[in-house]
C-alpha cells in the first residue's frame, strides 16, 4: 500500500426502485459516480487499472439501506463536506451520501470491521403483525436459546448430505442477537453481521412466525438495513462514528 | 420523491435483471407531464441491454427532450419471463421514466435495426393494448412511427405502422410534431392527420398507398391512392453533421449493457462501395464531423457519464481524414483519466498498429480483419477493395507488434461463388498463419503460437445494394458450403492453428425473406407472433418450426423471396423510396460485379451514384469526376 494515500469512508443510503440494482452493478454505478464527482481516487497498477474501492458488505437485490459503507483510497482530498456535496450532486434517484469521513492510517477496512447490522423489517401489506405474533416474539426472544436450522452447505457441496441426518445443521444464535423487538407494523433487530457469525434477520422473523403457527411470506416484507456497526472497546459503534475518524 | 413503479416488488423479485424495468438511471430525463404538449415513447424492440447500446436511440432521446414541449421516454421489450407475467396479470406495457402506459402516449416511435425484431414489434403493440393494424387505431392510440435501416423496405411490416420516417431523424421531426399539435388542437381526425403527414418530406404513410401484383407474383404497380400524395419518397439527410444535435449527456445504465461505454460518432456514411453492404448505400454521401468538435465532445461525454471506456463509431473509421489526430488526442486525454479506448476495427497499417498497441494488451486482445471473401476474384465481385497483399502485410505488422490472435470474417453464399472461392478462405487463413511463422522467429514467440479464428456468416441480399437482384442460397446450400470450408480448413498445413466458426443458417433464411419481402408477408408475421415467436434474433428463443408453419399456412412460397432470380426490370417493393443512390447505378454495379470489375471509392473518384444530388459531404469535394 502506498503511504501517501488517504483512506476515505463513505456512508450511503439506498431506497426506492434503485434497490433492484444488484451489488455488482451498484459497485460499477459508484465507480462512475466517483469519476463524475472528480474525486481524486487512486487506481491499481497494470494494463487495466481499477479504482481502489471496497464495500463493507453486499446488499441483496430488493433490500434498502439507511446506512451502508464503502472505503476508497485517494491521492488527494478536498474536505469531507465538499466530497459529500460533489457526490450528492451526481447521485441517482434514491441514493444519498449520508456521510464522508477520513480514516486514520492503519484503520482496518470496512469489510473486516463489520461486527453487527441493524435491520427494520416492514410488513408491506399494511395489515401489520397482530397480537399472536407479539406473544410468539416474546416467547422466542426471551427463551434461553434461539435455534435456527440451516442447510448444511459443506456437506451438500461434498455430496455427503443425507436427508434427515446431516442435510441441515442447527445453530444457537441467541448471543448473536443484540437487540430485537416486534412492533405492530415492523420488526427491528440488531444482530451479528461479522463474516463468521452473520445472522439473517428474515430467519429470525421466520422463527417467530413459526412459533405463532404462521408462515412468513418474504415477498410481503421490506427489509431495510438501518446501519452497520464495528466493535470498539466492547461497544457497537456505527462504522463512520468511531472516535478515530477524522472530519476535515 | 421516488417514482412509483408499475411492477410490484413481488414481480420484480421474480424476474431476471429487474433493473431493466425501473428507469431512473443517471441522465435519464424526468419532466412534469403538465408542462409538455407531446409525450413520445421511444422504443427499441429488443431487451434493455441491446436497446441501450444503440447510439441512434440516445441521439433521438436527447434531441426530443431538448424540445421544451416534448417529453421523450424509453420502452424496451420485456424479456420472456416478464412478458409471460404481464400477459397473465393483464399489466399494460409502460415507459421507463414515468412508468406511464405506452398507449397513453402521443407517439410510439420504434427504431427498427434488424429484420429479426418484427415479432418483438408486435409484442410491444400487443402488450401496450394498441391494435396491431394501423387501420384499426383511433385517437385513443399513439401514432406508431418506425425509423431505422429496415424502413428502407418497410413493406412486410407496413400494416402495423401509421407511418415511417425515412432517413436521418434530426431533420423533420419538429415539423411532424407541430403538425400533430395543430391537428389535435383543431379537433381533426386521425386519418386527416395521417393524410397531411404523408405530404411531409421523408414521411411514408402506408395506408395512403396500394400495390397490385402480376400473375407471376411480382409487383405490377405501387402507387398512392390519391394523386396529391407523393408517389416517391426521398430519405431525409443531415447537411451539416458537425452542427447536428449530438447528446453529450447520454443515459448511463445501471446494468451492464452490450455497449458499456460512451460512443463518439466520427462520421456518417462510407466512401467504400462494397456491393453487399446496405449501410454503405443507405447513408451516402459520407459526411465527416469536425475533429475539434469531436475532441470537445469526447471530454464532455466522459465528464457527464463517468464511463471508463470510450469508443469511436462509423462504418469505416480508417477513412476518417483526421483519425490520427483524434486518436492521439484520446490516448493522451484518456491516459490521464484512466479511461480505456476501444478502437473499432481499423484497417491495419503502421498508424493503427501503433495506436492499438498503446491502448490494448497484445496478449489479451486480437486483431480483426474482414476480407469478406477468400479469393481475389470474389473480393473483386463484391468490390471489397483490398488485396491479399494488403491482408498479409497487415497481419505481419500485427504479429511483429506482438499479437498472436487474429479474427477473420468472411461471407458464404455470395453471388457466383464457386467451390474454389470457398476453399480460398481456408487457404488465406493458412497463409496468415504461415506469415506468423515467417515473421516471428522461434525465440520471439513469447506470447504463444498464432491462433486464427475464421468465421463465416451467410450472405443475405439487401435492398438498395448492387446485390438486390441476387439469388440467396438455400439452407441446404449454406450447410454444404460450410462443410466444404470445414474440409478445406482441416486440409491446410496449419490447420491446428485455425478455428472455424459459422453462424446458424435458419435465421439467415428468415432474414432474407423479410429483407426483400412485400406487404403479403404481414399475415405470416402476425401468425408467427400469435404462435409464440418472439426474440427471433436470439438463437435460444428462435423457433424456425413455427415460422415455417406460419408461412405454409399463409400460402407463402419462401423461394419467391429468397432464391428466385430477379429480372433487371422488376419493380421492387422498395422502389418508391430513395436513399439517394439511383437504381440505375445499382444496376450498373450489379452488372459490373458479374464481370468482376471493381469501382473506385468516393475519395478516389466520384462514380455518380446519385447521392450527389443532396449536395453535401464528399460529393462537394474537388476530385476526379465521372
Ligand atoms: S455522388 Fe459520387 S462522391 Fe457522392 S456518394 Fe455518390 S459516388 Fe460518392
Amino acid at each position: 500500500m502506498n503511504d501517501s494515500r488517504i483512506k476515505v469512508r463513505i456512508k450511503f443510503s439506498k431506497h426506492g426502485p434503485v434497490k433492484f440494482v444488484g451489488h455488482l452493478d451498484f459497485m460499477r454505478y459508484f465507480q462512475k459516480c466517483i469519476r463524475r464527482a472528480k474525486i481524486d481516487i487512486a487506481y491499481s497498477e497494470g494494463f487495466s487499472p481499477h479504482q481502489i474501492m471496497s464495500f463493507a458488505t453486499a446488499l441483496g437485490v430488493g433490500i434498502e439501506t439507511d446506512g451502508d459503507y464503502l472505503d476508497i483510497e485517494c491521492n488527494s482530498v478536498t474536505s469531507c463536506e465538499d466530497m459529500m456535496d460533489r457526490l450528492n450532486a451526481t447521485m441517482a434517484e434514491g441514493v444519498r451520501i449520508e456521510n464522508v469521513v477520513i480514516l486514520p492510517e492503519g484503520t482496518p477496512n470496512a469489510m473486516s470491521s463489520v461486527a453487527a447490522a441493524g435491520y427494520k423489517l416492514i410488513c408491506k401489506n399494511g395489515s401489520g403483525f397482530g397480537n399472536d405474533l407479539t406473544e410468539a416474539a416474546n416467547r422466542v426472544l426471551n427463551s434461553d436459546s434461539i435455534i435456527i436450522r440451516k442447510e448444511n452447505k459443506k456437506a451438500k457441496k461434498k455430496g455427503r448430505a443425507i436427508e434427515g441426518i446431516n442435510d441441515y445443521i442447527e445453530e444457537d444464535i441467541k448471543d448473536r442477537i443484540y437487540k430485537a423487538e416486534l412492533y405492530a407494523d415492523r420488526f427491528e433487530c440488531l444482530v451479528d453481521a461479522s463474516s463468521a457469525g452473520n445472522v439473517r434477520p428474515l430467519n429470525l422473523l421466520d422463527l417467530i412466525c413459526k412459533e405463532a403457527g404462521m408462515t412468513l411470506d418474504p415477498l410481503n416484507i421490506q427489509i431495510i438495513r438501518t446501519d452497520l456497526y464495528l466493535m470498539k472497546d466492547n461497544r457497537l459503534t456505527p462504522l463512520d462514528l468511531s472516535s478515530d475518524t477524522i472530519q476535515i | 420523491m421516488n417514482r412509483q413503479l408499475v411492477l410490484s416488488d413481488d414481480i420484480l423479485m421474480q424476474v431476471d435483471k429487474p433493473a431493466r424495468y425501473i428507469g431512473g438511471e443517471i441522465n435519464c430525463i424526468l419532466k412534469d407531464p403538465n408542462d409538455v404538449d407531446i409525450r413520445f415513447a421511444m422504443c427499441f424492440p429488443d431487451v434493455y441491454e441491446i436497446g441501450m447500446s444503440h447510439i441512434g436511440l440516445q441521439i433521438l432521446y436527447g434531441m426530443f427532450n431538448n424540445m421544451p414541449d416534448v417529453w421523450c421516454e424509453r420502452v424496451f421489450s420485456p424479456w420472456t419471463d416478464l412478458d409471460k407475467i404481464m400477459r397473465e396479470l393483464g399489466i399494460p406495457l409502460f415507459t421507463l421514466e414515468s412508468q406511464s402506459r405506452v398507449r397513453d402516449m402521443d407517439f410510439l416511435g420504434i427504431t427498427i435495426q434488424f429484420e429479426m425484431c418484427y415479432t418483438n414489434i408486435l409484442q410491444i403493440l400487443d402488450l401496450s393494448g394498441i391494435p396491431l393494424h394501423a387501420s384499426d387505431r383511433t385517437w385513443d392510440d399513439p401514432i406508431v412511427i418506425g425509423g431505422g435501416p429496415c424502413t428502407y423496405n418497410p413493406e412486410p411490416i407496413a400494416e402495423f405502422f401509421d407511418m415511417f420516417y425515412i432517413g436521418e431523424g434530426e431533420t423533420r421531426y419538429r415539423e411532424l410534431l407541430d403538425l400533430y399539435k395543430e391537428y389535435r388542437k383543431n379537433g381533426r381526425s386521425r386519418y386527416e392527420f395521417l393524410e397531411s403527414a404523408a405530404h411531409l418530406g421523408g414521411i411514408y404513410v402506408p395506408q395512403m398507398y396500394e400495390t397490385s401484383y402480376k400473375p407471376d407474383g411480382t409487383i405490377d404497380s405501387f402507387r398512392p391512392i390519391r394523386p396529391d400524395i407523393p408517389d416517391h419518397i426521398d430519405k431525409e439527410i443531415v447537411e451539416d453533421i458537425s452542427t447536428a444535435y449530438y447528446p453529450d449527456k447520454p443515459i448511463v445504465p445501471f446494468i451492464k449493457v452490450t455497449q458499456d461505454r460512451v460512443v463518439v460518432e466520427i462520421q456518417r456514411g462510407c466512401i467504400r462501395g462494397c456491393r453487399f453492404c446496405q449501410a454503405g448505400m443507405l447513408y451516402r454521401p459520407v459526411r465527416e464531423r469536425d475533429v475539434e468538435g469531436l475532441k470537445d465532445l469526447a471530454i464532455r461525454l466522459l465528464d457527464n457519464t463517468g464511463q471508463e471506456e470510450i469508443s469511436l463509431s462509423s462504418l469505416s473509421s480508417s477513412d476518417y481524414s483526421k483519425l490520427e489526430e483524434l486518436v492521439d488526442f484520446l490516448i493522451e486525454e484518456c491516459g490521464d483519466r484512466t479511461v480505456n479506448i476501444s478502437l473499432p476495427s481499423l484497417r491495419i497499417d503502421n498508424f493503427s498498429v501503433d495506436a492499438m498497441s498503446k491502448v490494448q494488451d497484445v496478449r489479451k486482445t486480437s486483431v480483426t480483419f474482414a476480407p469478406e471473401a477468400g479469393s481475389q476474384r470474389m473480393r473483386d465481385v463484391i468490390n471489397k477493395g483490398i488485396t491479399e497483399e494488403h491482408i498479409l502485410r497487415g497481419a505481419r505488422m500485427a504479429f511483429e507488434a506482438g499479437w498472436t490472435r487474429i479474427k477473420l470474417y468472411f461471407m458464404l453464399g455470395l453471388p457466383g461463388e464457386t467451390k474454389e472461392d470457398i476453399e480460398e478462405i481456408a487457404v488465406l487463413s493458412d497463409k496468415i498463419a504461415r506469415e506468423f511463422f515467417d515473421a516471428v522467429p522461434k525465440e520471439k514467440r513469447i506470447n504463444g503460437p498464432v491462433q486464427i479464428v475464421t468465421s463465416t456468416s451467410f450472405f443475405v441480399p439487401k435492398p438498395f445494394t448492387a446485390f438486390q437482384w441476387a439469388s440467396q442460397d438455400t439452407k441446404e446450400s449454406f450447410r454444404d458450403k460450410a462443410y466444404i470450408l470445414r474440409q478445406a480448413v482441416v486440409s491446410q498445413l496449419n490447420q491446428k492453428r485455425i478455428k472455424y466458426n459459422w453462424h446458424e443458417t435458419d435465421v439467415s433464411v428468415l432474414e432474407g425473406i423479410m429483407a426483400r419481402g412485400d406487404r403479403r408477408l404481414s399475415p405470416a408475421i402476425e401468425l408467427a407472433y400469435k404462435k409464440g415467436c418472439l426474440y427471433d434474433a436470439w438463437s435460444d428463443t428462435y423457433r424456425d418450426d413455427l415460422w415455417m408453419e406460419s408461412f405454409a399456412e399463409c400460402g407463402i412460397d419462401i423461394s419467391f423471396y429468397t432464391t428466385r432470380v430477379r429480372e433487371l426490370d422488376e419493380i421492387f417493393p422498395w422502389d418508391f423510396l430513395s436513399c439517394g443512390v439511383s437504381k440505375e447505378y445499382l444496376k450498373a454495379e450489379w452488372l459490373r460485379s458479374k464481370e468482376g470489375v471493381v469501382t473506385p471509392n468516393c475519395a478516389d473518384k466520384c462514380n455518380g451514384c446519385g447521392a450527389g444530388r443532396y449536395g453535401v459531404g464528399i460529393c462537394t469535394k474537388p476530385r476526379l469526376s465521372s
